[in-house]
């Protein structure tokens, strides 16, 4: 297991190099001129020039990405163009609200979709059942944005129960979390729709198997049955699926921030691209990378932890 | 009744009148007055890219700079330049050289001095930054003594003071940019507004606090200062929608980023309310009349384009009706606006279908093969026609492109972000584009002289690539000739040139829409009641609105 864990963390450097290759030179070579873009429509040429000089921007792309490259090996991610602050500072201050909307989100699909997924298929093509299917693809199909604009309509203008927009505090507080709340389900419930269908499908699948069947007729309760053995086999898909949705978590938080004004770093890698700020750019995918490597790597090693045949040499 | 009983009964009656009688609020009309303290929250569509005065140029940045940092003079409602920082001024014979002489006791946020020192440093990193197009006469800036600065310029200008007036060329802290170093304009702004910066919430909000030592706001302000809110509080809301909502029923008290889509929506709403004024912003379709850009080169071709498209319509649709009529490229509620200019250009931008057919017909443009598209020699006439992504100048290109298609154009429409826009504009790849002038400072002659002046080409805003030698030598003398009737003379044959040569379909003048919550804040029928533009408004909120 040591040696797999070694060998998957070495992996990350290949990785995050071609992902750094990739995406600065698809930004670098994009038309746009970040220095047009912070200047405006009245800026003449010579003032142009002379901040693009002041920022580095005139140096050929293969001599600024060697330039990232070394200093991202020392931890430095460069200065933001447009903000000009530290890249690293600037994920700081927005990486917090971004984890917080997608942990809650996660922890919303986790504690509704399993449950609504084991009743699903343990009550096979009843009433339940097609409630919860229909309702699962309902919130499948509704665009996010759309769901957003409800939500706020509904729990915040209608009812006044919670905050429009913007975020309150650290989740841990109770302002926090009445600011996360709604952003954070609006999140978390398309998940919900997509995990619950493949906890049923799982679940359907494993119910039919043979030890099922022997656990049954050595008279386990049902509930031991559903929880304790199919479950856990019908487990490894979903933890499959769920590493993948991460990163759909993290470009639907785009949409979610827009329409919460939540200061996450979606909302942050689309207005820096738009600005061409190539650096902060660089910087928040690298972090995006990182974290969904990472992500699939615990996913790898939850397999292990739920079906101990599986092992990691 | 004895008489001891009388005396008791009518003093108990005078001692209950209070109790009575309206007094507070009910029939005795008692003023307002302004309270002192709270936090006011404004709402801004977009957050700023960054606080760097020297480098910032968009609405955005400029919107929350104005509250800190103030330029030497500013403009009154009757629209005459006035001192702010300065105590007086006086140009040398030839007006290409001026002496200020600063007020003397102001200081900035940081407990420095107002001087000259900083009048010079400010000024000459202007000249290198995203302003130096406004200080682009200025030659040179030298300390005379502590706050006397004279400033020569390479042409005379006798209107130096209005340039200087421009809260976009404002005079900064040089101890607070040195000591900065690296975190000016996003953890350090350092003027002598009457708000102070304190934080930067990335993505959420800018915090200012009141400055307590602000006592020279302009005199025709009924709060000259200090500020009566303890914060101001400015937060980003991209999302329209969420913005209105948060007016209406959230926390924010005012804003400016009420679309004109909204409108409706916050008058109708009774908490809230609506203030709208004509700005002197200028929306409108610019066509690249370069004489490389056959044919838009030719000016029956431009005409053909105006008479096609139904100004008034595309209002409607872009811009739910809300904007005044424009018929030239600059906005009637400018300083040094030629009322004739309308006159001459109203007949050519009238929606003309057939006119527009008979235009493009005399200029040799026919329908030869019955496709609907005009030819020549073969070739269609193609409109290449750009739009930013900004909601109003996508729906005015999306409702145009069906009224050029009738007359005969073929229309490659293509709705881009800036960044590439820019770049295609830049380029000249474009013959018509989907913008808007939107103002600086309001004065005719800046945005003739960005938008039509050949110098100009290179700046995105010369969208047009006008270049015309006459049209220079117009805009040269309304700028630097010594006798005041010679330069307004000028500057009418400029305009009268400028509504001649149609170098653009104009659409609507845009109005500013501010929106605030009736029970939340006061003072804005002061703040809200001058026909400033834009840059003027936005620093005096700040002293007129307060907490209710």
């Amino acid at each position: 297991m040591g040696k797999y864990l070694l060998r998957r963390l070495l992996l990350l450097i290949p990785v995050l190099l071609i992902v750094s290759i990739l995406i600065s030179s698809l930004i670098y070579f994009s038309p746009g001129d970040p220095v047009r873009v912070m200047m405006g429509l009245r800026a003449h040429e010579e003032a142009v020039a002379e901040i693009r000089a002041e920022l580095g921007l005139d140096k050929p792309y293969y001599i600024r990405y060697w330039n990232w490259l070394k200093n991202t090996a020392r931890g430095n991610l460069g200065r933001s163009l447009q903000r000009n602050e530290p890249v690293v500072d600037l994920i700081a201050e927005r990486l917090p609200a971004t984890i917080e909307m997608t942990f809650f989100a996660l922890v919303v699909a986790v504690l509704l979709a399993v449950p609504a997924g084991v009743i699903s298929a343990t009550r096979a093509n009843s009433w339940v059942d097609n409630f919860i299917s229909l309702g699962s693809l309902f919130w499948i199909s509704m665009p996010g944005f759309w769901i957003a604009m409800i939500a706020v309509l509904l729990f915040c203008l209608k009812m006044g129960l919670l905050p429009i927009s913007g975020r309150g505090g650290p989740m841990w507080t109770l302002e926090g979390l009445r600011y996360l709340a709604l952003p954070g389900l609006i999140l978390g419930i398309r998940q919900v729709a997509i995990i619950s269908r493949l906890v049923r499908a799982g679940m359907l699948e494993t119910l039919s198997e043979d030890y099922v069947r022997t656990a049954r007729s050595k008279g386990l309760s049902e509930r031991s049955v559903t929880y304790k053995h199919a479950l856990r086999n019908a487990m490894i898909p979903t933890v499959t699926i769920f590493g993948l949705q991460i990163p759909e978590l993290l470009s639907l938080a785009v949409i979610i921030e827009t329409v919460f004004a939540w200061p996450g770093m979606g909302r942050m890698l689309v207005d820096a691209v738009l600005k061409r700020d190539y650096t902060l750019v660089q910087g928040i995918v690298l972090v995006y990378a990182l974290i969904v490597i990472l992500i699939n790597l615990i996913v790898d090693l939850l397999y292990a932890y739920i079906d101990p045949r599986i092992k990691h040499e | 009744m004895n008489r001891k009983t009388t005396v008791k009964w009518v003093l108990l009656a005078v001692l209950a009148l209070p109790f009575i009688l309206p007094w507070d609020g009910h029939g005795l009309a008692q003023a307002e007055m302004p309270k002192k303290g709270g936090t006011v929250i404004e709402a801004m569509g977009t957050e700023p890219t960054n606080l760097d005065c020297f480098k910032a140029r968009r609405r955005p940045e400029l919107t929350v700079l104005h509250l800190m940092i103030e330029p030497l003079f500013v403009v009154s409602p009757k629209l005459e330049v006035e001192p702010l920082l300065v105590e007086s001024w006086k140009p040398s014979d030839d007006n290409k050289t001026w002496t200020f002489v600063l007020k003397k006791g102001l200081k900035f946020h940081d407990g420095t001095a107002v001087n000259a020192a900083a009048v010079k440093f400010s000024l000459e990193k202007h000249m290198k930054g995203s302003q130096a197009g406004k200080v682009k006469n200025i030659d040179s800036v030298s300390v005379v003594d502590d706050l006397t600065v004279a400033i020569a310029l390479k042409n005379p200008n006798p209107g130096l003071p209005i340039k200087l007036a421009s809260f976009d060329v404002g005079i900064v802290s040089p101890t607070a940019y040195e000591k900065a170093a690296g975190t000016w304009g996003s953890k350090v702004i350092v003027g002598s507004g009457p708000l102070m910066f304190k934080e930067w919430r990335s993505g959420d909000r800018v915090i200012l606090v009141r400055n307590p030592d602000y006592k020279h706001g302009p005199p025709w302000l009924s709060n000259r200062g200090p500020a009566y809110v303890d914060e101001w509080i400015i937060r980003f809301i991209p999302e329209p929608a969420t913005l209105v909502a948060e007016l209406t029923a959230g926390e924010v008290d005012l804003s400016d980023y009420v679309t004109e889509r909204d409108v409706q929506r916050v008058k109708g709403n009774p908490n809230t309310d609506l203030i709208m004024s004509r700005s002197t912003s200028a929306i409108y379709l610019a066509i690249n009349c370069s004489s490389e850009n056959e044919p838009f080169g030719d000016v029956r071709v431009r005409q053909a384009l105006a008479h096609a498209i139904s100004s008034e319509s595309v209002r409607k649709a872009a811009m739910a009706g809300i904007g005044g009529p424009l018929y030239t490229p600059f906005a009637p509620t400018t300083m040094g606006f030629w009322p004739k200019a309308e006159e001459i250009a109203k007949p050519l931008t009238k929606y003309d279908p057939e006119q527009a057919k008979k235009l493009l017909s005399d200029a040799g443009w026919k329908d030869t093969n019955g496709d609907g598209v005009v030819d020549k020699h073969g070739e269609p006439l193609t409109v290449n026609f750009l739009a930013f992504t900004i909601a109003r100048y996508r729906r005015m290109a999306e409702v145009a492109t069906p009224m050029l298609q009738e007359v005969g154009f073929k229309v490659d429409l293509k709705i881009l972000e800036a960044g590439d826009l820019y770049e295609r504009v830049l380029k000249g790849r474009h013959d018509l584009l989907s913008t808007g002038l939107v103002a600086s400072q309001g004065i005719v002659l800046d945005d003739m002289v960005d938008t039509m002046h050949s110098g100009s080409i290179g700046s995105i805003v010369q969208w047009c690539f006008f270049k015309d030698p006459k049209m220079d030598e117009l805009l040269d003398k309304a700028r630097f000739d010594t006798d005041p009737q010679a330069r307004a003379a000028a500057l009418k044959d400029a305009q009268e040139l400028a509504a001649a040569g149609l170098p653009v379909v104009p659409i609507a003048l845009a109005m500013e829409i501010f929106g605030y919550k009736k029970r939340s804040i006061g003072g804005v029928e002061n703040y809200t009641k001058h026909p400033w533009c834009f840059d003027q408004a936005d620093a005096y909120r700040a002293l007129e609105i307060y907490k209710q």
